[in-house]
């Protein structure tokens, strides 16, 4: 049962120079009993090997059902992926059975999830769990797959790995819960590997170690890494490229020093403006008014015309469409010239 | 904004040890977690403190002593001279009435099946002689208003209103006694990004109209430098580093500190490859077991002998403006422009 690939998707670059996962306008509906959400509409982006694509976004902005998407791990019902594709080198997965499907998942595209605590099974060691992916996926003995297990463990850099495989999640701290988890996540050497919000939870000094073990892994072998979150601040220290989602979209995308400089969308400026800065204090803080949209009663035309200073008629009754603004940047707003001239002054 | 003149808050060397037992039947105590252990300082009227550290520090201990939610092992905490850690009964009840608490989760700090005018309202009920009877419904709506929620929304349940609105309720029922002090813990690191600017802003204008001081606990440190007139580094249960926003962020000299400000991710991608971070290697030790002398002294890269024996008072060195705990003290711009 020794096999390397799956036969379906095939390794090496895809034929045409297409990268390595897109996503092509994605739409993902959940039934509830209110009504159809539109929690994910139209979202498209790309991940080259060896980048890192960060996806920003706020509770409800549909960054993580995008990602639940790709990895095949949606609920379904209720979610249903209604229209789209994603291409993991040429091939859309959203069209593999099932069988195949899992073959990519966990192998050849893995996730590291926020909460580790609860992403790891309490009854097991970290040993016994991180061996699994090696007993399941290719047919190692329980030894040979605790052996990996402590190489792993060394690998993510925690301490005395030896000594404690054979502990359970909850004698390990949050950091290294984490990097447990990220232990599981690279035992295959994913090609992808999709992070969302890996260190939300973890305090400063450990996610400045998290983010470090993630930059080093992916630089060891040209993953691609798809990272999820809503901080500004690690955004700006790792990305490459960034897309920003809201209300199910993506508003703007474009390369990670381009939108600091200058934004084109008035939500992805407003989110920049409002971080405090040293030579604002004891002045108010730009905030953006009002709040979120609500996924089951979304706003007319543009999903941010009700919080949004550059809102025009228009607005309100067209819902702009993803705008190419440059060759590597694109914007969802119908003014976004006059959002980069104010980025500019 | 910096309010001179007399402390309205005093505490000094707060101590909290939880004691850690064995046993169903006969419990004995086997240790204690040091939760808080020897933490001073002062609030003036209309001033903000900051108080930041990592999960475990205590920060959220020391707010709760403050509130005398909980009892200290040992110190005092004073509030315009009166003191709270052994108030009882209803000499505690008028203390109270100056500290008020915002919390972090707006989702789990409100009562579901209380209106917004009930939760607001309540402190009247237990504060009977603060507004008769008659006057409160106004009061409430009063209240509303000032923390920019509709006061027609008196009737409607929490479950009604957005995260951000929800704070805003857990702020206006705090503000409902006209207390002196807030103490707010983490009040902004649960709701969405684009709504913690609104709540920051509201915060600091309740702070010039009302002239309230803050003890504005947080681990996100640039909300903590926008707020804050000084700032308190909390390690392990012990205060590191006490000074001026400027002084810490500008010139640690504590070397936690200088970690914890360099770990901070900074929102500009200028220049991140020459960025200067200091990696802390491990995690903090226990509370349950701290080591000896310094308490950082087992992450600390400029750790000596002396460390390991003597225990650094929080205290002015020579060549720092401000209080550091550290036999090393020395300056070190770690944050970029």
């Amino acid at each position: 049962m020794k096999k390397t690939s799956t036969p379906m998707v095939p390794a090496g670059r895809a034929p045409g120079g297409e990268p390595l996962l897109v996503v092509d306008d994605l739409h993902v509906e959940f039934t509830t009993r209110q009504g159809v959400v539109r929690a994910v509409n139209g979202v498209s982006y790309s991940l080259n090997p060896g980048e890192t694509l960060a996806v920003l976004g706020e509770s409800g902005s549909g960054k993580s059902v995008t990602a639940q998407a790709i990895m095949g791990i949606l609920d379904t019902p209720p979610a249903r992926v209604s229209r789209g594709e994603i291409r993991f080198r040429g091939t859309d997965l959203l069209r593999l059975p099932e069988e195949a499907r899992s073959r990519i998942r966990g192998r050849r595209i893995a996730m590291i999830f926020q909460d580790a605590l609860s992403a790891l099974n309490p009854v097991f060691t970290v040993g016994f769990q991180i061996g699994e992916m090696f007993r399941v996926h290719r047919g190692a003995s329980r030894r040979d797959a605790e052996k990996k297990a402590i190489e792993l463990m060394d690998r993510v850099r925690i301490p005395g790995a030896r000594q404690r495989v054979h502990d359970y999640p909850h004698q390990f701290s949050g950091g290294m819960r984490q990097r447990i988890m990220i232990a599981m996540s690279i035992a295959l050497d994913p090609e992808v590997l999709i992070a969302d919000e890996p260190t939300t939870a973890l305090d400063v000094t450990v996610q400045a170690q998290i983010m470090e073990l993630l930059a080093e892994l992916r630089r060891e072998s040209d993953m691609g890494l798809i990272l999820i979150t809503h901080d500004l601040g690690v955004v700006a220290d790792v990305a490459d490229r960034i897309a920003v989602m809201y209300g199910g979209r993506i508003v703007e995308k474009a390369p990670v020093h381009d939108i600091y400089r200058t934004p084109a969308h008035p939500y992805a400026k407003g989110l920049l403006d409002s971080v405090p800065r040293v030579d604002q204090k004891g002045q108010e803080l730009f905030a953006i008014k009002g709040m979120p949209p609500n996924l089951l009663d979304m706003p007319s035309g543009c999903s941010f015309h009700p919080r949004c200073p550059y809102r025009q008629d228009d607005c309100v009754t067209d819902a702009p469409p993803l705008y190419e603004i440059g060759p590597t940047r694109a914007s969802a707003c119908h003014y976004w010239r006059e959002v980069l001239d104010g980025s500019h002054g | 904004m910096a309010a001179m003149g007399e402390p309205i808050l005093e505490v000094r060397d707060l101590v909290k040890y939880f004691p850690l037992t064995r046993g169903i039947v006969v419990r004995k105590q086997i240790g204690a977690i040091r939760a808080v252990d020897g933490v001073s300082f002062d609030l003036r009227r209309g001033e903000t403190l900051g108080i930041v550290g990592e999960s475990g520090c205590g920060k959220s201990t020391l707010a709760k002593l403050l509130m005398a939610l909980e009892r200290p092992t040992s110190g005092s905490v004073r509030i315009n001279g009166r003191e709270v850690a052994r108030a009882r009964g209803g000499e505690l009840k008028r203390v109270r009435r100056n500290i008020q608490m915002v919390m972090q989760d707006p989702y789990t700090s409100l009562n579901p099946r209380m209106t917004v005018g009930d939760i607001v309202g309540e402190p009247f009920e237990i504060h009977r002689d603060v507004a008769p009877k008659g006057d409160r419904r106004r009061r409430v709506r009063e209240l509303l208003e000032v923390v920019g929620l509709d006061p027609d929304h008196v009737n409607r349940y929490p479950h009604q209103f957005s995260g951000g609105q929800r704070q805003r309720i857990g702020i206006a029922r705090g503000l409902a006694l006209r207390p002196e002090i807030i103490v707010c813990d983490e009040p902004v690191s649960a709701l969405d990004v684009s709504i913690q600017a609104q709540v920051v802003n509201l915060l600091a204008r309740l702070q010039d109209e009302f002239g309230l001081a803050y003890v504005f606990i947080a681990h996100d440190l640039s909300v903590v430098r926008h707020i804050s007139d000084r700032v308190g580094v909390m390690y392990l249960g012990k205060m590191v580093e006490l000074g001026k926003e400027t002084e810490i962020y500008d010139r640690p000299t504590h070397p936690y500190t200088q970690a914890l400000l360099s770990a901070v991710p900074v929102p500009n991608p200028e220049g991140r490859e020459r960025r200067e971070r200091i990696i802390l290697h491990g995690d903090p030790p226990s509370p349950a077991d701290p080591p000896s002398g310094c308490r950082f002294r087992t992450r600390c890269w400029k750790a000596a002998e002396i460390c390991a024996v003597e225990e650094p008072p929080l205290r002015i060195r020579p060549g720092t403006g401000h209080a550091s705990a550290c036999h090393f003290a020395e300056t070190r711009d770690v944050t970029p422009a």
